[in-house]
């Protein structure tokens, strides 16, 4: 297990790697003068630029320097977890990142969260008596929910919740039960998804010989659920969990920005609007970089539940 | 004995067929042991595309106590079903449109979902026919074995370790506390049936339900695990049912033989009469087709044919399409029309379902003659 997780770790950093290099390549690619870029998100449009201030900005940020010395110091500078200044209002992007993906994490999670906790004992409950009545109400309402987009249901939530009954604010992002209405939307389709795989793996699992040997031992229909059932149903909704996890984090854009969010999504819209970018950098090597780390611990966490899987990695 | 008593009942109650003060034990104490288990006209249907379909059309057995009993016939004539059945563990599926199953008296069908899983463990265990499968990847197997005692017994969870590695080292696993850690992974097919049966015996058992115990280990193995149970259910005293094609196991292990097609007992009898003088014509086409010895042309023997489709209506004798007899003997029209029923042949311990033995129109010679060496 130890060697796993070095091994895993080491994948990690190696992916880490490749990442930034991507994340502090890819604006070059887009719009032509850093230097011009600079000035323009300052001064907030086009003006008629001062070749001597461009060059004077130029060599200010060290954008005089070939691409490969200017993305060591960035990295260098980086790993001390200093990824420079904004653009737009010359904050420290580190902070500015941190603060918006702590937000983002915080949503997703809640809305992750939320969902597995509704869908996993539903997905179990349709799965035990799987093609009865029971089993395709829940189906046929979960299909439902996937449908629904975010955009309709984000208002109709400010409006009943906030408006009607204010139970809750409408937006913003200022005490803990702001998380409550935004996670609620967000969790609707990550529930349908977590819900039919929990249901088709139950379904697979119960029909496993082991099954039936437990229940052969006089262990009762619970108890055979509990201890053999879900660990083995489990793997695949993990799966599924830390994908969902991993792409709502940046992929939330719409809800923060309906519900006025400072999330990352809205952050790095923001940035890429106004061609922030050191946000862009930072922003972009926060989300994957989190997103594999996630996958990193989603890999561990199979090897926990099921210690069969560390066979091929022991000789591969 | 009451049918319908329940488990308290049963227990109160003296067993009355020992008694040797009844006049009724008296006379049925002769050919048979005290039955444990006796199934009666067992109805199982499985839904299928073409509706309804019976994979147990009506079955009785009997076990007695200490009896070893194999349940022999081709794929899909029910052998699994039946040992489904009595441990209530048929797929949801499946339906028990009739009959009674039952356990010293008491209908199992009867029971409720928990006092039956009382039931399992502490009176009927299992083993399967892929040992690997049937233990859980992602538990210690020393977890798995301790289960019926921890929770049929209410045996704490480190005294139920330390019995489960006792049981480990006594169905012949070395180092049987290192093994107790392992999972199913790290065993190999035969370690995992002797874990198995560790965990089957555990709760002491009456019956013993082995369907094909064997079939997916290595033939070296195959030996070893037959000797292992043979021993274990001899030594506790414990009912077998073993359900398995392998006629060679049979004739060693066995002490009576039920022979299945198409969901019906065809043959049922003692051991040495069914292997060595077969009545049933697909008894003797089974008996030729597993002795593996080369006809005069030098091919193997087989039953031609198949089992009928399930889901075909199904008039007359079930094995008439497939049997030689019905057309040699001229009494095809008979067994096309109207199906036999299971009639005593010599003994009242052998019985047999064939117009033709009935009728004494095939001369029953050991089948062994010209082909069991």
């Amino acid at each position: 297990m130890a060697r796993f997780i070095v091994r895993r770790t080491i994948f990690l950093l190696a992916t880490l790697f490749a990442v930034s290099v991507l994340a502090f390549v890819m604006p070059y690619f887009g719009e032509g003068d850093p230097a011009r870029m600079i000035l323009r998100a300052r001064m907030g449009g086009e003006l008629a630029l001062d070749p001597a201030v461009v060059e004077a900005v130029r060599r200010q940020f060290g954008l005089d320097q070939p691409i490969p010395i200017q993305y060591l110091r960035w990295l260098e500078a980086a790993v001390t977890g200093d990824f420079g200044q904004s653009f737009t209002n010359r904050q420290p992007v580190g902070g500015i990142v941190l603060r918006a993906l702590g937000v983002s994490f915080l949503l997703a999670l809640a809305a992750l969260v939320l969902a597995t906790i509704i869908a996993v004992p539903l997905g179990i409950l349709a799965a035990l008596r799987s093609g009865g009545r029971r089993d395709s109400v829940i189906v046929t309402l979960t299909q439902g929910l996937v449908a629904l987009p975010e955009y309709w249901l984000a208002p109709l939530g400010m409006l009943v919740f906030a408006l009607w009954l204010g139970w809750l604010p409408a937006a913003g992002w200022t005490s803990p039960i702001s998380v409550i209405l935004p996670a609620s939307v967000l969790c609707l389709r990550p529930l349908a998804y977590l819900l039919g795989v929990t249901r088709a793996s139950m379904i697979t699992v119960l029909e496993s010989p082991y099954i039936t040997a437990a229940r052969s031992r006089g262990l009762s229909q619970f108890l055979t659920l509990r201890r053999h059932g879900l660990k083995n149903a489990m793997v695949p909704v993990m799966t599924l969990f830390s994908i969902w996890l991993a792409g709502t984090l940046g992929g939330s854009v719409v809800i923060e920005v309906i519900f006025n969010i400072p999330g990352l999504g809205r952050v790095m819209y923001e940035a890429v609007v106004n061609a922030d970018m050191p946000v862009v950098q930072a922003g972009v090597l926060a989300t994957v970089g989190l997103a594999i780390v996630i996958n990193t611990l989603t890999d561990i966490g199979y090897a926990a539940l099921n210690p069969a899987i560390l066979v091929g990695e022991s000789n591969g | 004995m009451s049918l319908s008593g329940s488990p308290a009942d049963r227990a109160s109650v003296p067993p009355v067929a020992t008694s040797a003060t009844s006049p009724i034990a008296a006379l049925d104490a002769a050919p048979a042991r005290e039955p444990l288990i006796e199934i009666r006209n067992l109805r199982v249907q499985l839904p299928t595309r073409d509706g309804l379909v019976s994979a147990i059309d009506g079955i009785d057995l009997t076990i007695g106590r200490g009896e070893i009993v194999a349940l022999v016939g081709e794929s899909g004539s029910g052998k699994s079903m039946t040992a489904l059945s009595i441990a209530r563990l048929l797929p949801p599926a499946a339906k028990v449109v009739s009959g009674t199953i039952l356990l010293d008296g008491v209908d199992l069908l009867k029971l409720t979902d928990r006092e039956m899983d009382r039931v399992r463990g502490s009176r009927i265990a299992m083993l399967f026919q892929q040992p690997k499968a049937t233990l859980d990847p992602t538990s210690r197997v020393g977890e798995q074995v301790g289960e019926t005692l921890r929770f049929q017994r209410h045996v704490g969870r480190r005294q139920a370790w330390a019995r489960s590695v006792e049981l480990l080292a006594d169905v012949g696993i070395p180092e049987a506390d290192r093994r107790a850690r392992a999972y199913a992974h790290q065993l190999s097919g035969g370690m995992a049936q002797r874990v198995m049966t560790a965990a089957a015996i555990s709760g002491e058992p009456e019956l013993l339900i082995a369907d094909e115990p064997t079939t997916a280990l290595d033939v070296t193995v195959q030996a070893q695990i037959l000797r292992l149970l043979t021993t274990k259910v001899r030594d506790h005293g414990l009912s077998m049912l073993l359900i398995t094609h392998d006629l060679g196991i049979v004739s060693t292990i066995a002490d009576r033989v039920v022979v299945l097609y198409a969901g019906k007992v065809v043959e049922d009898g003692p051991t040495a009469r069914i292997i060595n003088e077969p009545n049933h014509p697909y008894t003797e086409a089974l008996m030729r087709s597993s002795l593996l010895i080369p006809l005069a042309d030098g091919r193997l023997y087989a039953i031609p044919g198949g089992t009928p489709p399930p889901g075909e209506e199904l008039v007359g004798c079930r094995f008439r399409a497939r049997c030689h007899y019905a057309d040699e003997l001229g009494i095809a029209d008979r067994c096309a029309a109207v199906e036999p029923g299971l009639h005593a042949c010599e003994s009242d311990a052998h019985h047999c379902r064939c117009w033709a033995v009935e009728d004494g129109l095939i001369q029953v010679q050991p089948a062994s003659a010209g082909s069991l060496p």
